[in-house]
């Protein structure tokens, strides 16, 4: 180079570095929704952070909204969807509305479970990743209080009648949660979809589980209006003999009774057992976000949270079940009765349908269960009311 | 003019000044109060009527504005096409609901007039009615002439849960709608619509008159009853004039939406029992009343013991010098509470004293006077008589004894004039007959006399030997120096001066000048005059006249009452 050309270029070559040093580097992230409990949440956190070390763009997390209607709006009214959402199996439904990307082709693969993988299928394609298992629910007790957890309800409600603690009531459950309501309901041969993935609740089972449902109430074995408070309020403080909850609440009741914790199946309803719901999570990818700049990110975070390490702390950092079978195969072998009531509670329970259909039923069978249990509603009407408000939106909105 | 009663005058000038004033500004001022207080309430139950209004026009344009904004919400849209956006909806329902308390109910209808969902949820109908339904195709009809903001109110019956709905345009008065039992209620209905103008879903928000009155009650205290009548004053006819029991207002005409013209106005009116408001003020005029009439009677009460009370002072003094007036100067001296009338007291006291004493001392003096005046007549008059008597008893013995019988009498006077100070002037008369008869037996024709005293004078109390006095001098210092002798002359008539006069004329030796001034040789006509200066003042005039020709005149003047001593 020529003296020339050096007093030229470097100058200016020094000229540009600074000019594009002085330019401010935007800070790329990719965000994940996600609705899991505080306890869950906090290990999620744990677990993007130490992604996030090793990554570019890091992984922000975002919470608190409510997920399906906020997906939906941010899909539709392009109002800056997440790249990331980590939600239950039956968003499954929504696959197409919110533009999940289809989990293929990603250059790896995961040791899923498969009763877990066939549960996220849909019409022969799957959405998402399953990362944990679970959201089923159980029969908590106190040790102290119950020596042998009543496996009907009718035992049960004797059981209960007879306490002379300081409970007013002897068990409690959310109640006007559909989700519970749905549990109560599997023993009366409600199921939401019929084969075809169609809603059809079934009325006449319907109006018994309604009937039945309130009958509790009504004979005073749970105040509706006494979920959150007495399981918080009474069971967490050894007053109260049993709950239902889901397993998301292990770790808050363990931390609340310690040893004195025990997990049995839901007891049967007149020889009927009673069936929760279980959902996988997943991670799904909404706006086809894999095909987007930060497809690499994002598949690696994939298989970060669902690599054998990660899945096997997901139960002790968060009471999660694990959906790598090796991870649910360690789990299941550990001398803890509680673990093996989980997991057996998880056996017995009924996958989550994930058809579209799906969707629709959660907001009937709220309306119908409110209506019903307010009295503006006989058992046969409320039951109408459900199917008929379910089929009818299910129809307008995708059909 | 008969005197008043001093006492009498001081309680009625003091009640008088106490409750006069008190009676003359009392009740016009009780009677003005009454008035401006009726006036006041009727001028604030129209501000009440008024606040009133203002907050229900506000409380309805913020319904109004807020259902606006619910309208215009993505998830509102969202919800009424997808039950996945229900839950969203209830939300936004649940806090409509609580922010506004004239709300009962809202309800969320799809285009196709289905409820979807309602707030609360238990007031979901199923199915709609058919007037409802009609409604909505009207409203739906008419959205291209109304802007966003705009809504409908319609009133609709509730009786018995069942609905019927009648369009308020152009309103029209109903009597009912102002009777919260009536099941009426306003109905918000506003068209959802999405971005091509067409009506996607209805939001209706529900408020029944009993809650709008009941919200609208509760700002109000007391007794007081409010009603909604529907329509401007205009239409309403004259609002309802109160009774005699109550006094009402009503508000101007509020219109709670944004439409020109307006889809619906109304009046608030208040009524209030009259009692109410005036129990207070009447109870503090009956109050008021009361204690004036207390008032009066305690002042009535307290002038009349302060008037005793002051008065109580004159009246001991005046008893006390009612016993002076009597003559009792030995009355006890009476305690004035008053230190200026204990002074008065003392004074009179202090003369009653010393009039006491002179009274006395001149009792005592005069009555040595009396007897030293009776023993002036004693010893040569006597003796002389006697030998005139003895030696008349050997040439006429039947005269002798006759002028024996003359001294007796005479003697008789002499003794009876000392029992009092004053005796009847017919003795005094009598006496100095018996004297100069006696006296004319020792100076034969020498002495001669006239008594001229009218039958009238005789009675007058007289001082007893006073014209004994003068007669005698005259016989001794007139009759007796002449050897001719002389005549004397006496004679009492009326008078004006003091009442009375009394004139001795004797002729004979003239009265020389020492005789005039004083009586020398003798204390008789000193002691007269003495005696006629404590009786009559020096009134009398006692005077000796030489009326020439030998003749002197002793006179004086007297009055029929003097100052006696009894």
């Amino acid at each position: 180079m020529t003296n020339f050309g050096r007093l030229f270029v470097l100058p200016m070559t020094a000229l540009l570095a600074g000019a594009v040093s002085s330019v401010p580097i935007k800070q790329e992230t990719v965000v994940l929704w996600h609705t899991l409990d505080i306890v869950p949440a906090k290990f999620l956190q744990t677990l993007v952070d130490e992604f996030n070390i090793d990554h570019f763009p890091k992984v922000r997390l975002e919470t608190g909204m409510e997920l399906t209607p906020t997906l939906i709006t941010s899909i539709e009214d392009s109002e800056q969807p997440p790249d990331m959402v980590l939600g239950p199996a039956d968003l499954i439904g929504l696959a197409e509305r919110l533009k999940f990307s289809e989990w293929k082709n990603v250059g790896f693969n995961v040791a899923i479970r498969p009763e877990v993988l066939r549960s996220v299928q849909h019409r022969g394609k799957q959405w998402g990743l399953p990362v944990i298992d679970g959201n089923h629910l159980m029969l908590y007790y106190n040790d102290d209080l119950v020596k042998q957890p009543a496996r009907t309800w009718e035992s049960l409600g004797k059981e209960v009648s007879s306490y002379t603690h300081k409970s007013k009531h002897g068990i409690a459950w959310f109640y006007n949660d559909p989700y519970v309501f749905f549990a109560f309901a599997a023993a009366f041969g409600v199921r939401p979809l019929d084969f075809k993935g169609h809603i059809n609740l079934g009325p006449e089972s319907l109006r018994q589980a309604f009937e039945f449902y309130r009958r509790m109430r009504d004979i005073g074995i749970v105040d509706p209006q006494c979920g959150y408070g007495c399981i918080t309020g009474e069971f967490y403080k050894g007053q109260m003999p049993y709950v239902i909850n889901g397993d998301w609440a292990y770790m808050d009741a363990k931390n609340a009774l310690g040893d004195k914790l025990r997990i049995a199946s839901l007891p049967s309803i007149a020889g009927q057992p009673m069936r929760s719901f279980c959902a996988a999570h997943l991670l799904f990818f909404p706006a086809q976000s894999l095909s987007g700049r930060y497809r690499k990110t994002l598949l690696a975070f994939a298989q970060f949270l669902t690599s054998s390490e990660v899945q096997r702390r997901w139960y002790g950092g968060a009471n999660r079940i694990p959906v790598l079978s090796d991870a649910f195969s360690e789990l299941a072998k550990q001398r803890d009765s509680n673990v093996t009531a989980m997991l057996k509670a998880l056996n017995e329970a009924v996958r989550i349908p994930v058809a579209p259909a799906m969707l629709y039923v959660w907001p009937a069978v709220r309306k119908g269960l409110a209506l019903f249990n307010a009295g503006t509603q006989s058992s046969t009407e409320a039951s109408a009311f459900v199917q008929q408000l379910a089929n009818e939106q299910y129809r307008a909105e995708v059909l | 003019m008969a005197a008043r009663s001093f006492r009498l005058q001081i309680i009625a000038l003091t009640v008088l000044a106490a409750t006069v004033p008190i009676i003359m500004l009392g009740l016009p001022v009780a009677t003005r109060f009454s008035s401006l207080a009726r006036d006041s309430s009727a001028r604030e139950l129209s501000l009440v009527a008024e606040k009133v209004a203002e907050s229900l026009a506000n409380r309805l344009q913020l319904i109004v504005l807020h259902a606006s904004n619910l309208r215009s919400d993505s998830d509102v849209h969202r919800s009424v096409k997808s039950i996945l956006f229900l839950d969203r909806a209830d939300l936004l329902l649940g806090e409509f609901l609580n922010s506004h308390d004239l709300v009962a109910e809202v309800h969320l209808l799809n285009q196709d007039d289905k409820q979807l969902t309602a707030a609360p949820l238990t007031t979901m109908m199923r199915p709609l009615p058919n007037e409802m339904r009609g409604l909505m195709r009207d409203a739906a009809g008419n959205i291209a002439e109304r802007t966003s903001l705009k809504g409908y109110f319609i009133m609709t019956r509730f009786p018995d849960g069942t609905f019927k709905a009648d369009m308020a345009s152009p309103p029209n008065p109903r009597k009912d709608f102002s009777r919260g039992d009536s099941g009426l209620a306003l109905l918000y209905v506003a068209p959802i619509v999405g971005l091509m103008n067409q009506r996607s879903g209805t939001l209706i928000a529900v408020m029944p008159i009993e809650r709008i009155l009941a919200v609208m009650q509760g700002g109000l205290t007391g007794p007081t009853r409010l009603d909604l009548l529907q329509g401007d004053a205009s239409l309403l006819g004259a609002v309802k004039v109160p009774t005699t029991e109550e006094i009402m207002n009503a508000s101007a005409s509020l219109q709670p939406d944004f439409s020109d013209p307006p889809l619906a106005q109304w009046l608030v009116q208040i009524a209030e029992p009259y009692n109410f408001r005036f129990a207070s003020v009447q109870k503090t005029f009956f109050l008021v009343v009361a204690l004036l009439l207390v008032t009066l009677m305690v002042l009535a009460g307290v002038g009349f013991l302060a008037a005793r009370w002051l008065i109580q002072p004159l009246q001991t003094l005046t008893s006390y010098v009612g016993q002076f007036t009597k003559g009792n100067y030995q009355a006890v001296k009476p305690q004035a509470r008053f230190f200026e009338f204990q002074k008065v007291v003392d004074t009179l006291d202090d003369m009653g004293k010393k009039t006491l004493a002179h009274i006395e001392a001149e009792k005592a003096r005069l009555g040595l006077e009396l007897n030293a005046l009776r023993n002036q007549m004693g010893p040569h008059f006597l003796f002389n008589s006697l030998n005139s008597i003895a030696t008349m008893i050997s040439i006429d013995p039947a005269r002798a004894a006759e002028m024996l019988e003359k001294l007796s009498s005479l003697y008789r006077l002499i003794l009876d004039s000392s029992k009092s100070v004053l005796w009847p002037l017919e003795h005094e008369i009598e006496m100095v007959g018996h004297y100069l008869a006696l006296e004319q037996m020792r100076f034969g024709k020498r002495l001669r006399y006239t008594i001229d005293v009218g039958p009238e004078v005789k009675l007058l109390r007289f001082p007893p030997l006073l014209l004994q006095t003068l007669v005698e001098n005259a016989v001794k210092h007139g009759v007796a120096r002449s050897r001719e002798g002389g005549a004397i002359l006496i004679l009492v008539e009326p008078n004006t001066v003091l009442g009375y006069r009394l004139a001795v004329t004797n002729s004979g030796s003239p009265l020389n000048a020492v005789q005039r001034i004083s009586d020398s040789g003798g204390t008789g006509l000193a002691n007269t005059r003495k005696r006629l200066d404590l009786l009559y003042g020096p009134e009398h005039g006692l005077a000796i006249k030489s009326l020439g020709s030998g003749e002197t005149m002793v006179e004086f003047f007297f009055s029929a009452s003097p100052k006696t001593f009894d």
